[in-house]
């Protein structure tokens, strides 16, 4: 084992994770209403405990879980289908998770019943995709890719059609469902959905120096000893179990699995045993940050209301994406 | 060292690309594998590299079956130098060299000292040690070819598979390409099949040469033995002169322009 890269693999993620902390802090710090957070968590005023607690603290942590799920499967799967450009969304799980949330709306289920449905919803997905795109006993990117939009075009359809015949105040509701939205909810929600995105993620994390090889290609990456079909498999069960559980309970928040990754791979360089630690708690950094935002940027004007993280992403990421445009035409 | 036993293929059951191929490769050889196009030249590299499995037939690597043996265990045993490699992210040229240890590390790996001497040593053998910073993508055709075949190197392998390494290459790096190539193979007893796309070329550096014709072999032996006008006539359905080179006594062809 080298010492070097090794020790240089652990300051970084040490550093990452220190830094994604502080953020929690500060988010939970700021707010619409004041409150002093040392005094809530010594419990000595009661309000300001209840809103660190019940409300603040909750939500940011399902913005850290949420953003790791994302950016990391994000980066995966760009490595998977060789594509800069892929996301987490592509695989069809999320149309899956967003139908169940939007059928659990329609029956008028609580928060935790939406994300209840929306999860079961995902499995059935991952079963269904999986048994649609394996062709004799492989997984071939472009058939995950094909399976992938038909399923969530499929979806999308039957969502549109639902949103259809619901009330508006429940249409109104899938608009937030649709766009991404945090939303303070009990531990043991937080608690399950850490335990299934922690464990994908360290699957992934496992498996970065074989993703290294097999963005090289299914042929390259055969000749060098990886099983490109086994390895696949691998990505997509532990990828739709994170992504399934982010949309369960946040919605299908755009942009992050998308371009965090580049940024990643800006800062760290293409190799995946980085890449894909650090995408998953810049992440998880940025949606946090982007949740604080939406939280607090309007609350101070004469809208008195909060921006899903959703919109926020979206704003971020699209000028992003022109960015990242312009250097490469420069490049080219 | 290679024992290919009656392999037929077809890559969709209707179609056979290779027909009862049977052959043996020595310890040691240097053998080329030549046809028309289409003839089941990469196939066959395919075959022997184990990422194809064929319908029918065995491989044996001394004696071993190629189908028995594990993923990583094959990749330490065969390397292979495909003809083109499209890299979608930005490796530095040592960091795609280091690739070719992934068979030596363990799961969850970091590269050791000894990976990074090995393959920084395989940079130096090809020549290609200067671009160990830069960026796979921006190294021109010639200059990512010998990356490619460092990281081959940096296998470690007993058995080096090529296919048509040099169809982009211009003649100065085509001929640097197999010259680095023939010294391996001289100097470590490296087994190499390389599929080549020009006779002369494996006239002048290949112990023995493979001729497939429609997915069958057609000769096999000697550049003496197999380069000849009847031969390429019957292979390649074509007319050359066939002569021998008076410096190295090796066979060589020269089209014919057709006027006689």
């Amino acid at each position: 084992m080298s010492c070097l890269k090794l020790k240089k693999w652990f300051s970084i993620n040490v550093l990452l994770l220190f830094l994604l902390v502080s953020f929690i802090l500060i988010s939970v710090s700021v707010g619409s209403e004041r409150i002093d957070i040392f005094d809530a968590i010594r419990n000595s005023n009661l309000r300001d405990s209840a809103i660190l607690f019940s409300s603040r603290l909750p939500r940011t942590l399902l913005a850290a879980i949420v953003g790791i799920a994302l950016a990391s499967c994000g980066s995966a799967f760009q490595a998977l289908l060789r594509n800069p450009l892929a996301d987490p969304f592509i695989l069809g799980v999320s149309g899956g998770a967003a139908l169940g949330s939007v059928l659990a709306v329609g029956f008028h289920l609580s928060f935790t019943g939406i994300s209840i449905a929306s999860f079961f919803t995902a499995l059935i997905s991952i079963f269904l995709i999986f048994s649609i795109a394996k062709t004799k006993g492989r997984l071939p990117s472009h058939t995950l890719l094909l399976t992938g939009v038909i399923f969530n075009a499929f979806c999308f359809a039957l969502i549109l059609f639902v949103n259809s015949i619901l009330t508006m105040e429940q249409a109104y509701q899938i608009v937030f469902l649709l766009i991404g939205n945090l939303e303070p909810t009990d531990y043991t929600t937080i608690l399950l959905a850490a335990f299934f995105v922690l464990s994908g993620f360290i699957i992934l994390v496992a498996l970065a120096q074989k993703i290294n090889i097999l963005s090289l290609g299914d042929e390259t990456a055969g000749h060098l000893g990886v099983d490109s079909n086994r390895l696949r498999i691998y990505i997509f069960f532990a990828s739709s179990l994170m992504v399934g559980v982010a949309v369960a309970t946040s919605g299908l928040i755009g942009f992050i699995g998308l371009f965090v990754p580049h940024i990643a791979r800006f800062i760290f360089g293409s190799d995946h045993r980085f890449v894909i630690p650090a995408s998953g708690l810049i992440g998880a950094m940025f949606l946090v940050a982007s949740d604080t935002i939406g939280r607090t940027f309007l609350m101070n004007t004469n809208y008195q209301t909060e921006l899903p993280v959703g919109v926020i992403t979206a704003l971020v990421g699209a000028p992003f994406f022109v960015v990242l445009l312009k250097r490469q035409q420069k490049a080219l | 060292m290679i024992e290919a036993n009656n392999i037929s293929f077809a890559y969709d059951n209707n179609c056979y690309i290779l027909r009862e191929i049977s052959f043996n490769v020595e310890k040691g050889e240097f053998v080329g594998i030549l046809g028309p196009n289409g003839s089941g030249k990469t196939t066959l590299i395919n075959i022997v590299s184990g990422i194809l499995k064929p319908q029918q037939g065995k491989v044996f690597i001394n004696g071993i079956e190629l189908y028995s043996m594990r993923h990583k265990e094959r990749a330490r045993c065969i390397a292979v130098v495909p003809q083109e490699s499209s890299i979608p992210f930005s490796f530095s040229s040592l960091e795609v060299v280091l690739m070719g240890r992934a068979p030596y590390l363990p799961f969850f790996g970091f590269e050791t000292k000894e990976d990074i001497l090995i393959a920084k040593r395989a940079m130096q053998e090809v020549n290609a040690l200067q671009f160990e910073k830069r960026e796979i993508k921006e190294l021109s055709g010639g200059e990512r070819q010998r990356v490619i075949v460092a990281r081959a190197l940096a296998q470690k392998p007993k058995i080096l598979l090529l296919d048509e390494p040099t169809a982009f290459l211009d003649i100065k790096h085509e001929i640097e390409l197999y010259r680095l190539i023939k010294n391996k193979n001289r100097e470590d007893a490296l087994t190499v099949m390389a599929a080549v796309h020009d006779i002369n070329l494996a006239s002048a550096f290949c112990d023995r040469i493979l001729f497939l014709k429609s997915g069958r072999i057609a000769a096999y032996g000697t550049p003496h033995e197999v380069v000849r006008y009847a031969k390429i006539r019957e292979v390649f359905d074509t007319d050359v002169y066939v002569g021998i080179n008076d410096l190295t006594g090796a066979p060589y062809y020269v089209p014919y322009n057709g006027k006689y």
